[in-house]
């Protein structure tokens, strides 16, 4: 046996850097879909970069099973040390399907930066570099485990059990919010301004699944061929880590920790706004719309209401109580350029600075209807409404923004 | 008689019946619970059991699967002998689901129709791949579906290409999951699966 001889058996044989083009294809996918609404957080786009890894995982468990089980079964047995207890010939398997999608996944992730790294914000290189190494991790133990797997039940049942086990696994290590789940590489679900990640529970999944790697990779088994068999200390090494990985995660833990973020872009004189670096692309839109609809307020009559400083509002934030306004921007705009008119009406009017829509008893019932109401009169006035220009109640709208102003939400008087 | 116990001896059915046997356990164990969060959040909470089909069609598929050729022992066409069993197999599994997921009526519908959808999937891997890559279809397919299909993110609600995770069926799924297993069992009958050579095995 040669090295060479097992390099011409893993590319004719194994499955592993087939499923990594299989995966590259996905990753694309993932990386292109939804208008891309990480552009400009890095953290954002790591994070969803990180997904792929919940169908990806368990595809490559059962695609190592498939490897190893075939290299365990017999016809390969010309490729294993007889007469040793470990043989390194089982590296390749775990080798053939971490490396290739490993590699893929990097690629991506440099995509993914490119696309995502904004000029003015500040880039957390520390946090990118430990969160994409804790991604790279969960590969390999995902492949690890298909290969132990695979090599102990064989190629047929063990892929089944691998993909399937791997599923169960993400069930319980990898989607509690609140604990240290060590199979969580990605949420992604909305912007992540005013977070950074956490460097210990990044750094602790990257120990604890490392370790776990290596335990899977020399559990032992018996000389030669017989590799289906396993070794009562094998068998003990793979309980002890499973209940070392179940107690890990059940720790509680923050994979995001709040930090201080400044909107520091500023634009605009009637009224002045500021965003925040990573949300610089829709500067130039905001400017024209925001000012648009101010004129549209003059006109109305209700200029009076609205604040003359507006600045980016954080989801997280609390009733605002320095008299400027808040334009949060809606998840929905994100994977486009801007927002429509109709958007910017409402968040400039919108009374983020009223304690009651903080609360628990939900608004009056009025509220929404109202909300909208005066939003499309703005932004039709403003000529950013497309198609019909229906007549304006200006009377309404003035009272509704007035009860907006004093915080009675829409009741009007 | 004889010929019926020679089939079911050389195709997997011992691997069939275990994998049932493992689906209905876990149905016992988290069969009534659901999910609203798969790593990301989805949007409304799914039924575990509709994914309780996916272990239950590969094991349907696995059952297609051999590594002895029948075609060295007889010159009768097998496309038929091949069709109805994978409708056993497929009643066999649909009965496991429907049983140890003791729904009430309205899921059968859902689970049945999974059960169709996952094993055409299932038949399609085993036809032309082989055996190793029965699971590939059911698994890659019920991923994409929670993580692209009903992702709070992509939608409002689940994508209609994801019905596997509605807990309600239409004629247009049902259409869809039929045909798709139409063409994968004729598929299957036409082939059998992948990967079966007429040689020896010291070869």
């Amino acid at each position: 046996m040669s090295n060479r001889t097992q390099i011409r058996y893993l590319l004719r044989t194994c499955w592993g850097p087939l499923a990594a083009v299989a995966a590259a294809v996905f990753e694309i996918y993932n990386f292109l879909r939804q208008g891309q609404p990480w552009r400009g957080e890095v953290i954002w786009a790591i994070d969803w970069s990180g997904t792929a890894l919940i169908v990806v995982g368990p595809v490559i468990a059962g695609v190592a099973a498939v490897d190893s089980g075939r290299l365990a079964g017999g016809n390969a047995s010309y490729l294993v040390d007889s007469g040793r207890n470990t043989s390194r010939a089982f590296l390749m398997p775990w080798l053939a399907s971490f490396i290739p999608v490993a590699f893929a996944h990097l690629l991506v992730s440099v995509l993914y930066i490119w696309k995502a790294v904004s000029p003015n914000a500040p880039i957390p290189v520390g946090e990118i570099a430990l969160a994409i190494a804790s991604q790279m991790v969960g590969f390999a133990f995902y492949a690890a485990i298909g290969s132990v797997i695979g090599r102990l039940f064989g190629p047929i049942v063990g892929a089944v059990v691998s993909a399937v086990g791997c599923i169960v696994t993400f069930f319980i290590l990898g989607t509690s919010g609140e604990k240290l789940s060590l199979l969580q590489f990605g949420r992604a679900s909305a912007s992540l301004i005013g977070f950074r990640m956490s460097p210990v529970f990044i750094g602790t999944q990257v120990l604890v699944l490392s370790a776990a790697v290596i335990l899977l990779l020399t559990v032992p088994t018996l000389p030669g061929i017989k590799t289906r068999k396993l070794t009562i200390l094998g068998a003990l090494i793979l309980a002890s880590m499973v209940a070392a990985l179940t107690v890990v995660s059940q720790t509680p833990a923050e994979r995001f920790v709040s930090t201080t973020a400044i909107p520091s872009v500023c634009g605009g004189e009637q009224p002045s706004i500021c965003v925040y670096p990573e949300h610089t692309r829709f500067m130039p839109y905001l400017l024209m719309q925001t000012s648009a609809v101010f004129q549209a307020s003059d006109a109305l009559g209700v200029r009076k209401y609205l604040p003359d400083h507006y600045v980016e509002r954080l989801p997280s934030e609390s009733p605002s109580t320095d008299g400027n306004g808040r334009i949060s921007i809606p998840l929905e705009a994100y994977g486009r350029e801007s927002l429509t008119g109709p958007e910017v009406a409402r968040e400039m009017i919108f009374p983020y600075h009223c304690k009651a829509l903080y609360g628990d008893t939900p608004p009056p019932i009025d509220f929404g209807d109202h909300l909208e109401l005066a939003a499309n009169a703005l932004a039709s006035r403003a000529g950013l409404l497309p198609g019909d220009n229906q007549s304006i109640d200006q009377a309404k709208v003035g009272k509704i923004l007035a009860s907006f102003h004093d915080c009675t939400l829409g009741q009007l008087r | 008689m004889t010929e019926a116990r020679v089939w079911a001896a050389i195709y997997r059915g011992k691997e069939t019946m275990s994998l049932l046997l493992v689906c209905s356990s876990l149905y016992l164990l988290v069969g009534s619970e659901t999910f609203d969060s798969f790593g990301v959040l989805l949007v409304q909470s799914i039924h575990i059991k509709l994914l309780g089909p996916v272990l239950a069609s590969t094991a349907v598929g696995l059952g297609c699967t051999t590594d002895f050729d029948p075609r060295s022992c007889t010159i009768r066409s097998l496309v038929l002998p091949r069709i109805i069993w994978v409708l056993v197999l497929t009643f066999a599994a649909i009965a496991t689901v429907a049983f140890a997921a003791l729904s009430e009526m309205s899921t059968t519908g859902a689970l049945t129709r999974n059960v169709i959808m996952f094993t055409s999937l299932a038949l399609l891997g085993a036809a032309l791949f082989g055996a190793y890559a029965v699971w590939l279809g059911p698994v890659s397919y019920a991923l994409l579906s929670l993580l692209i299909g009903a992702a709070v993110y992509s939608n409002d609600q689940i994508a209609s290409w994801a019905f596997v995770l509605s807990s309600k069926t239409d004629s247009i799924q049902w259409a869809v999951a039929c045909i798709s297993f139409v063409i994968a069992t004729v598929l299957y009958g036409l082939r059998g699966s992948h990967g079966l050579r007429v040689k020896a095995r010291w070869s």
